[in-house]
């Protein structure tokens, strides 16, 4: 090994010797800056490779010869070569993007990027508290003059507020540091830590604690003592700042973290405190912003906020170790990497506004970059941030601390908003002309080298989680496999694709039992026929199927799942890839935002809830999710933060806001895909869930009751909501949220006849959604609209299609003699053998009022007059037709057949809830009655012929009209298509019942999300931008805060 | 009142008047030398830290016998810190000065007022 003194020593003597060079040219003095950097770099690979592979025990360098408290000591641990090691590497990457901007101003920057570079490791090493000032110093004045060597107005201004700053904390510092040395004659860390526990509680002790703790912490740049870092990092050369929020923070933070163990348990609480409502307010402010660097510098302070709560809380509770390895050093990593390449993306697309960032979709070298640093951030997984939260979420859970984790997840869910938001821009927006791109070599190869290093700890940490077996991600791997494979033709990506999932059908479902094996059945079947549709394609479909089978992975994964992070894994997943496919439609900016953060909301909302779960178990158990069952004290809520996260995927009722524009904007292949399959997901997770903790009782409230009828009243307002839509594809996702109403419903019962209508429905719904939505799909290939009343007369042009939407219309409205009807029959018995004869009642109203909508999709589209654009148009394209007509024989079977499909459901409801249904050759028999889906077909067929029959001979003879050929009580209207009525078909209904529609949850929602912005955007005005307020704020926070720990005592 | 007392009180009201200063003066060199007025100020108190009554000065020469080092004179801690804390000092400050010569460069004001661009 390398003694780490030799880092020290070969910044300052470059640092020192390189203006010796310059005459040789920025060549010369380049080359040796950055043999300098890489030797240093190597000297931290070798620490950290020792640490982390090896078996390196932390070392003392002492200087000077002599031992401390004579000399300064530097200390070379596995955290001070994690974090040397990420400041040198960083740094390295950092000089190649800021290259050639140094380069012009000389040596001068070289010398002084190595002395900022010096400084940091210098405060990450030390253990001597003196030292440690005269390190921070160094490296801030460095800083400092770098940043002055841009001589932009903003750059400038920005340096000056930064140093008024700079320079207060460093008197605080100062006295802080003399009032130690006076009370423990010490300046050595390590010796302070163990005199200080043993001194009586002396005032000048505290104070002194006090000021060196609140100097770091401006330092830290915690609210509201950070309007100059902000500025900063709005002003300042991206390449710098990058290198700041990154660098510059984390070791600032680990000179902070060094004075923890010196302090009280007060100071400690305050420390944690102060960090969180940085971490909570920063985000809420970044919700206004408009400029991309602005929006980066409050979200580096958010998370510089978090790491330092998480910091002093792991002090605060004595499992510090234990926190950094597993919390801090994730959530540090994440942002240390995703902060810096952001910010070095942002100074490459040079525009101050988000919204013009719809230039970079089309440059894949700036734009894939930017997406994975952007899920980084957030923290979704495979990222360390996500490690890392995960990890937070179970210490507190553990210990709990709840509010300190809806306090995270709310942030963090701001945090996603606002950048989540940016995202969509650069994915969907505007083209405009205004922006360009510094398309500068060294700069792209910074990003990329900072995107590779993420990506490979990403892959790192998802590998070596003791909780995921290697074995859990086999179902990702056809998705990750197509994102290499983006030059196939769309349909080769298609059979790869269907072969995988017959593949995997193949080799794992004759493994599987009960619910498991049926909803992979469904996930996976249903998947395997609707993707024919999706190679309908003449091209390349660049990004799709990677997407779509991540999507189709996750399920199955979730299905797979053990223990609650893998569910918790898959769960997110499939919301960030479906959140990328809903992405894909045209202008599905704001819905694919929409659903995305309400997913991550839900997620969110799952977390806490087992966060709840884990306060009792072990927090080092990653909790088997059969254990959730154990759960006694807060049982209850861990179910209903659960349920809440499940019903916004089923977009339940108050939590469906996002399901009309979401499934209207995808494409209309891809919608198929959410509507039958991934609106499943949610009633899986509540299968999961009621199967393992039953449904709990609050006192004498029945959650199943309560559940029951949000199932009913999701049911009837999505049927409401659907019947006065326009756009046929609207229509069907209200349907849809209708439809899954019912499967709620039935399951609240809790009763074998209830599951079984329940799991019914789920396939029901499951075919008949894939007809229909395949069905429009075909119908807006051709027409070019999803708007019904501009469509028309299309029965004799498509006649297949139409054929398609008739039996699904039928197999949804619950008529004999298709599956709906069987889906119905079970549904009311159970419900009446329960004696919810309310909730009977309306279910039984919502499905009549369907076929309102129904009839819609058969008259408006099908019948009446065709318009005359669109009388060239020709049946769907055979790759829509396919899968439509597969599912409607699959109807077919299981419409004369109905054992065959309830005898699937039974066999994993009935280990559970008991026999239910009898049988009888093909008669179900329930408590109440009896169902023969043969017979029944049979005689609505012998009906039907009956009449075609009668109709046929009674008839008069017909005669042969053109469509175009009438004339309306002796009148000729003046275009034919006005005779087919068909725009606010059922406005007169709405007259009578459009309250019931009114969008009040919508408002609702509006609501929530502009108050928060209104809030942001009032606190972010303590900003004013002048040096002198933040100094003022400084100092005010530093008195409050001094009264609030040290004065009163 | 003994003298260590008093250079605290010194030193506290001069770290007191030079955050009055940042706080009030709107000319930005009239900032830096109030912050330059608190370094002061924290420099006394430093070194009172390390004073003790009745000693002399921390320099090994004929006035000091070598093996009672120890006992007669003050604390050289506090006084090697404050000799660093003022170089350092200085530096920042200088710094600091050139920052405002460029920003005056731009705009031609002295004002911290003017130099509101950023914000929010």
């Amino acid at each position: 090994m390398v003694n780490p003194i030799y880092i020290v020593a070969i910044l300052l003597g470059v640092g020192f010797l390189l203006p010796s060079f310059s005459k040789g040219g920025t060549k010369l003095t380049g080359a040796i800056f950055f043999a300098a950097l890489i030797s240093v770099c190597a000297i931290s690979y070798q620490w950290l490779t020792g640490f982390l592979i090896g078996d390196q025990v932390s070392v003392m360098i002492f200087t000077a010869g002599f031992k401390p408290p004579i000399s300064i000591n530097l200390q070379m641990g596995m955290f001070e070569a994690i974090f040397t090691g990420s400041i040198n590497f960083m740094a390295l990457f950092g000089a190649i993007y800021m290259f050639r901007q140094m380069a012009e101003t000389g040596t001068r920057s070289f010398v002084l990027f190595l002395l900022m570079v010096l400084g940091l490791n210098g405060l990450v090493m030390t253990r001597d508290i003196f030292n440690l000032f005269v390190f921070l110093e160094i490296t801030s004045i460095a800083t400092y003059s770098l940043i002055g060597m841009d001589l932009k107005l903003k750059s400038l201004s920005a340096g000056f507020k930064y140093m008024i700053a700079g320079g207060i904390a460093s008197v605080f510092l100062l006295l802080g540091i003399i009032m130690l040395y006076s009370v423990t004659g010490t300046l050595n860390i390590d010796e302070m830590v163990k005199i200080i526990p043993a001194v009586a509680n002396i005032k000048i002790l505290t104070i002194g604690l006090f000021l060196v703790l609140f100097s770091l912490i401006i330092e830290m740049k915690q609210f509201p003592s950070n309007g100059w870092a902000i500025d900063a990092y709005e002003g300042v050369a991206p390449g710098l700042t990058g290198l700041v929020a990154a660098i510059g923070t984390g070791g600032v933070f680990f000179a902070i973290y060094k004075t923890f163990p010196m302090m009280n348990k007060d100071l400690l609480s305050m420390t944690a405190v102060i960090g969180m409502l940085t971490f909570f307010v920063s985000n809420l402010m970044g919700l206004k912003q408009k400029n991309p660097r602005r929006i980066l510098g409050y979200s580096s302070v958010a998370q510089m906020g978090l790491i330092l709560s998480v910091g002093a809380w792991g002090y605060r509770t004595g499992a510090a170790d234990e926190i950094f390895m597993l919390v801090l050093i994730p959530l540090f990593i994440n942002h240390f990497f995703a902060k810096a390449g952001l910010f070095w993306i942002a100074g490459i697309v040079k525009s101050e506004k988000y919204k013009n960032w719809g230039m970079i979709k089309n440059n894949k070298i700036i734009l894939i970059p930017f997406i994975i640093l952007v899920l980084a951030l957030i923290g979704l997984p495979p990222f360390p941030g996500f490690w890392g939260k995960w990890n937070l979420v179970l210490f507190w859970g553990a210990t709990k601390n709840f509010t300190w984790i809806w306090f995270l997840l709310a942030g963090s869910l701001i945090e996603a908003v606002y950048m989540l938001r940016w995202l969509g821009y650069a994915l969907k927006g505007e083209d405009t002309e205004e922006v360009k791109f510094d398309m500068t070599v060294s700069k792209n190869l910074a990003v990329f080298l900072v995107t590779s290093l993420l990506l490979t700890i990403a892959v790192y940490y998802s590998w070596t989680n003791e909780a995921i077996a290697p074995i859990y991600y086999l179902p990702f791997t056809v998705g990750l496999a197509l994102f290499y494979l983006p030059f196939l033709p769309a349909k080769i990506k298609g059979f790869i694709s269907m072969s995988g999932i017959a593949v995997y059908a193949y080799y794992f479902l004759p493994d599987q039992a009960g619910f498991n094996l049926f909803f992979n059945t469904i996930f996976l079947g249903g998947s395997f026929f609707l993707i024919i549709a999706t190679m309908h394609s003449k091209g390349k479909r660049v990004g799709f199927f990677p997407l779509l089978m991540l999507m189709i992975g996750s399920l199955v994964a979730m299905v797979e799942a053990k223990n609650t992070l893998q569910f918790f894994f898959a769960w997110e997943i499939m919301t960030v890839s479906s959140y990328f496919l809903i992405m894909r439609g045209k202008k599905a900016q704001k819905a694919a935002l929409r659903y995305v953060i309400f997913s991550l909301g839900g997620a969110f909302l799952i977390l806490i809830g087992f966060g709840y779960a884990f306060s009792e178990m072990h927090h080092k158990i990653v909790l088997p999710i059969s254990l959730l069952g154990a759960i006694e004290e807060n049982k209850s809520i861990v179910f209903i933060l659960i349920s809440i996260g499940f019903l916004v995927k089923i977009a339940g009722i108050g939590l469906h806001t996002w399901i009309g524009s979401a499934y209207k904007k995808a494409e209309d292949d891809t919608t198929a895909f959410l509507s039958s399959i991934l609106s499943k997901a949610g009633i899986f997770g509540f299968v999961i869930l009621i199967l393992i903790m039953g449904i709990p009782k609050i006192g004498k409230i029945d959650i199943a009751y309560v559940l029951g009828w949000i199932g009913a009243i999701t049911a009837i307002s999505g049927t409401m909501i659907a019947i006065f839509q326009e756009d046929a594809k609207k229509l069907l996702a209200y349907s849809s949220m209708g439809q899954v109403g019912y499967i709620i419903l039935a399951m609240a019962t809790m009763s074998g006849l209830g599951w079984t209508a329940g799991m019914y429905q789920v396939v029901n719904h499951m075919l008949i959604k894939g007809i229909l939505f395949l069905a429009i799909a075909g119908v807006i290939y051709r027409t070019g609209t999803s708007k019904m009343y501009k469509m028309g007369g299309l029965i004799k042009k498509m006649p297949l299609s139409y054929t398609a939407v008739m039996f699904g219309i039928i197999a949804i409205s619950g008529v004999p003699p298709l599956t709906g009807f069987g889906a119905k029959w079970l549904l009311y018995e159970a419900l009446i053998e329960k004696g919810w004869y309310l909730q009977t009642g309306v279910a039984f109203f919502a499905s009549t009022v369907a076929f309102l909508y129904c009839f819609r999709l058969i008259h408006t589209i099908f019948l009446g007059q065709a318009k005359t654009e669109f009388k060239d148009v020709k049946e769907a394209p055979v790759w829509f037709i396919i899968p439509q007509y597969i599912f409607i024989i699959i109807i077919m079977a299981f419409s004369m057949k109905p054992k065959l499909l309830l005898d699937m459901i039974t066999f994993a409801v009935k280990p559970i809830f008991g026999e239910s249904l009898s049988w009888v050759g093909d008669t179900a028999f329930s408590s109440l009655g009896y169902w023969n889906g043969f017979v029944v077909m049979n005689i609505v067929m012998v009906l039907f012929i009956g009449l075609t029959v009668l109709l046929l001979i009674k008839a008069p003879k017909v005669q042969k009209v053109k469509q175009f050929n009438i004339v309306f009580a002796g009148e000729r209207p003046e275009t034919p298509e006005l005779t087919h009525f068909a725009y606010q078909f059922y406005k007169p209904y709405y007259r009578a019942l459009g309250f019931l529609v009114n969008p009040r949850v919508k408002t609702f929602w509006k609501n929530v999300s502009n108050s928060a912005h209104t809030i942001g955007d009032s606190l972010r005005k303590i900003y004013t931008g002048n040096g002198q307020t933040y100094a003022f704020w400084i100092l005010m926070y530093g008195l409050i805060l001094f009264f609030i720990t040290v004065g009163v005592k | 009142m003994n003298i260590t007392t008093i250079v605290h009180i010194i030193g506290f009201a001069l770290i007191i008047i030079g955050f009055w200063g940042m706080l009030t003066q709107k000319n930005m060199i009239k900032i830096i030398l109030g912050l330059a007025i608190v370094e002061t100020g924290v420099q006394l108190v430093m070194v009172s830290f390390g004073f003790i009554e009745g000693r002399t000065a921390p320099i090994l020469d004929s006035a000091v016998e070598l093996s009672k080092v120890s006992s007669l004179i003050v604390d050289p801690v506090p006084q090697a810190l404050v000799l660093t804390a003022i170089v350092i000092g200085v530096a920042v400050n200088a710094l600091m000065l050139t920052f405002v010569i460029r920003l005056y460069q731009q705009k031609r004001s002295l004002s911290i007022n003017d130099y509101k661009e950023l914000k929010w």
